[in-house]
């Protein structure tokens, strides 16, 4: 049967290879005949995805263990939300998934006014850029990394889901990166398409909502996968700096780029080229965190091993480069107005930008550092936490003094209200004054806490300044957004530094004192569901005399992996956090119990709530993108 | 049949075009050479797996050395967890930390000198090796392990002879070593 889903994928790569090809015959010979032929071309595409995921869907639901990748991600005894992750659990079904929501993207855009509005010219090249990518996905699924790899004798039961993988965080932090991953094919291929074209208007207004929705996604992606690390792994931490954890990273800096460059150009017609080289170096980025994740080229964590599709990815990277630069390139100059002075929002736009390039190229420096360095080290070694902490922390700081400043400036230059521009200053240079005067260390850290203070004190600042401005959704959208960039400062520069942690091999009655708390192991749990056997120990936590509230970390041990894993418990807190894991139980002694205190921990996760909402309040309507048109 | 304008404003339209075209020709070229049949199913792994087990321990004993990168015995069960899973490549590192952080570890330097010899590192599998007998000259095993590295890896015959003597004669009761280097010795003949 699952010949059959092999099949359609063979069918659909067929398919988009001749349209392809046809989309390049008809843009050599200067014909646009085919827009059309191409669209039906990528439907039936996608309907053959679509059969192709449904029946591998079916067969992780049916447990159906004939299939390869069904025996090693599911057993009959996994939840079935669990089940249905299973389906972006392995590098299969993560790029099967990954078509798929890039095609069923395209087909959305293929029904939008903003496609419509396209002149045939333009279609042919968009059509003639997508369609190779499509095509290349579709190579990797039905050769190197095809998911219907059926086994001669299938097993009873399955090998079921890692446990660390059974949690919701991770249930949807990939899906949701692979929406953001796909959903940057669209903005690159208008670009490319445009540039050719010549179309008149600009891209970036057609591709504004698909680069928002893309960025939100991204972004909530990665900062679920922030908050499953720090629910599940139980290191009391959210952001290793880990290969796997970087590599979704350095595209969100250049699509964060892409975001406020695109908005230049929306607004003053800048920076055109920029715009296409971010939109492009986006998608490759996209497409090279895939490569640092499956290529094995980097040890990491939660690398997932050498994978065939490593090579085929970095030559599609490489010739992608390329064919960037070219257009970048070969775009004409054009008369494109210059940026105006540094003492502008404009100019102080583009330094914002800078930064997140920079926060991008340290980070990719730094994650492929073992692969440059083996050049001539015996031994290459990755980059430390310190390493990553020590350059990109005070470039956030930076960043988010820059997001308090920046707004009181005008668009094209000079300071507009001074004396309320020197407020978010004044609140920064106080915060780092009391942190010295107390003798608080790091002062990195002061220096945050001062940054997000500016941001929010600034935000609001400028609400009762202008009060117009809080009607309308674009000031909510970019000054939400950074307040909740600022939430996110504030709780790395408490909860990272002043974090205090303790641990103790304890038997009932033991107890732990950190910070104030007092710990208590009263007592162990013990039960079995039919997925595991859990060991749980009740701790409870006293401070002043007063019960504060009970922890109950849990050890378990799932059916098929002998390896006992940490269930984190916490009990929440804007200040401080509480959070236990224990590691090993024997009878009814626990080895260790580990307790950590995270000051501020929560504020990471609001502000994370906040940055992913907020912007999409920028995304627009029909009728407004018509309204603006008019305007112009 | 319209045609349409040539964007003259784009001077390298026709190279851009060409570019992509290659790029389809290399994707069905690709998909051509790969044939039309599913990939050979792979052998399946049993249910309890090393894999799986190391998967789940990995993270958090990696999160350990984030927090102390000498923890030597997080160290030590990551290097055993790759060991087990015969994932050498990444054993090697972790053995060599352990070996550095503890001199006197005879075992850990035996499976450093393993792990190295798996990833045809031969010339530094012999130092571990040479190093363990500069420490302790009894250890026939050593001797073993040196033999079978010039043997199969360095191709010197001779050299792997001596090592297999030496092993015999510091000890000459041990059965299962005797079979062993008989075996190769046989071999060699």
């Amino acid at each position: 049967m699952y010949f059959a889903a092999h099949w359609a994928m063979l069918l659909a790569l067929l398919i988009s290879i001749a349209a392809a090809g046809f989309a390049c015959i008809e843009a050599w010979s200067g014909q646009d005949k085919t827009a059309s032929w191409l669209e039906r071309a990528h439907l039936i595409t996608v309907l053959l995805l679509i059969l192709a995921s449904t029946m591998l869907l079916r067969a992780l639901i049916w447990h159906d263990f004939s299939l390869a990748y069904v025996a090693k991600f599911t057993d009959t005894s996994l939840p079935l939300l669990y089940t249905i992750a299973a389906f972006w659990a392995g590098q299969e079904g993560s790029l099967l998934f990954w078509a798929l929501t890039m095609g069923l993207a395209v087909v959305a855009f293929l029904y939008s006014k903003s496609y419509k509005e396209l002149s045939p010219r333009t279609r042919l090249y968009f059509w003639m850029f997508y369609l190779p990518i499509q095509a290349f996905f579709l190579l990797l699924l039905t050769g190197m990394s095809n998911p219907f790899v059926a086994l001669a004798t299938p097993p009873a039961d399955g090998q079921g889901l890692n446990p660390l993988l059974r949690n919701i965080g991770m249930a949807l932090h990939p899906p949701l990166l692979f929406f953001g991953y796909a959903g940057f094919t669209i903005p690159a291929c208008l670009a490319l398409a445009f540039s050719l074209s010549g179309e008149r208007k600009s891209w970036v207004n057609t591709a504004h909502n698909w680069t928002l929705f893309s960025w939100a996604f991204l972004t909530s992606g990665i900062l679920l996968g922030g908050w499953w690390a720090y629910m599940e792994l139980g290191w009391g931490g959210y952001w290793a700096w880990d290969p796997v954890e970087n590599a979704s990273l350095i595209p969100w800096f250049s699509a964060t780029a892409l975001l406020h460059t695109a908005l230049l150009e929306r607004r003053f017609g800048t920076l055109p080229r920029t715009n296409v080289f971010l939109a492009c170096l986006t998608l490759l980025l996209c497409l090279f965190a895939t490569y640092l994740v499956r290529s094995g080229v980097v040890e990491s964590l939660h690398a997932f091993g050498a994978g065939s599709v490593g090579r085929p990815l970095i030559l599609a990277i490489a010739f992608g480069m390329a064919l960037s630069l070219v257009v970048v390139a070969a775009m004409p100059r054009g008369n494109a107005p210059a940026l105006p002075q540094m003492g502008s929002r404009q100019g102080l736009m583009t330094v914002s930008v800078w930064l997140f390039i920079a926060l991008g190229g340290i980070v990719l420096l730094g994650t492929i550092w073992p692969v440059i360095s083996q050049l001539w080290e015996p031994k290459p070694m990755g980059m430390t936490k310190g390493f990553y902490n020590t350059i990109c922390l005070p470039l956030f700081t930076g960043l988010a003094m820059l997001l308090a400043v920046a707004p009181w400036f005008g668009w094209r230059g000079s300071l507009e209200k001074p004396k309320m521009a020197a407020i978010p200053v004044a609140v920064w240079i106080g915060v780092l004054g009391v942190g010295l005067w107390l003798g608080i260390k790091p002062v990195l850290a002061v220096a945050g806490v001062g940054a997000a203070a500016a941001v929010a004190v600034s935000s609001v600042l400028l609400a009762f300044s202008i009060p117009k401005a809080v009607r309308s959704r674009s000031f909510w959208s970019s000054h939400g957004s950074h307040l909740g960039f600022a939430c996110i400062v504030l709780g790395v520069a408490v909860s990272g530094p002043f974090q205090k942690s303790a641990e103790a091999p304890l038997s009932p009655g033991q107890s732990i004192s950190l910070g104030g708390y007092e710990f208590t192991y009263t007592r162990m749990r013990q039960f079995k569901t039919s997925e595991m056997s859990v060991d749980e120990a009740i701790v409870q936590v006293v401070k002043d005399g007063k019960v504060v509230g009970e922890l109950t970390p849990q050890s378990r041990s799932y059916r098929n992996f002998d390896h006992p894993n940490s269930e984190v418990s916490v009990i929440f807190s804007l200040g401080d956090e509480l959070y236990a894991t224990i590691h090993d139980v024997k009878g009814e002694l626990v080895s260790p119990l580990k307790v950590t205190i995270n000051p501020m921990v929560n504020w990471v996760w609001i502000g994370s709530v906040i940055i992913c909402l907020f912007p999409l309040l920028a995304l627009r309507s029909r009728r407004e993108k018509t309204a603006k048109a008019l305007e112009k | 049949m319209r045609t349409i304008t040539v964007n003259n404003e784009f001077p390298m339209r026709k190279m851009v075009v060409a570019m992509m075209g290659v790029g389809v020709l290399a994707i069905f070229l690709t998909s051509f050479a790969m044939g039309v049949d599913v990939p050979t199913p792979k052998e399946h792994v049993s249910a309890t797996s090393e894999d799986s087990e190391m998967m789940s321990s990995v993270p958090p004993l990696m999160a350990k050395l984030k927090d102390n990168p000498n923890d030597k015995d997080a160290l030590l069960q990551l290097a055993h967890l790759f060991n087990r899973a015969e994932d050498w490549q990444k054993a090697e590192p972790f053995w060599s930390k352990v070996v550095a952080l503890d001199p006197s570890n005879i075992g850990a330097r035996y499976h450093h000198g393993f792990a190295l010899a798996q990833l045809n590192r031969f010339p530094e599998a012999v130092s571990v090796y040479e190093a363990i007998l500069k420490a302790k000259p009894e250890e026939s095993t050593a001797h073993y392990y040196l033999g079978m590295i010039n043997k199969h890896g360095l191709k010197k015959p001779d050299v792997a002879k001596k090592h297999f003597k030496q092993a015999l004669a510091l000890k000459p009761d041990d059965k299962e070593l005797l079979a062993e280097i008989e075996k190769e010795l046989a071999a060699m003949k």
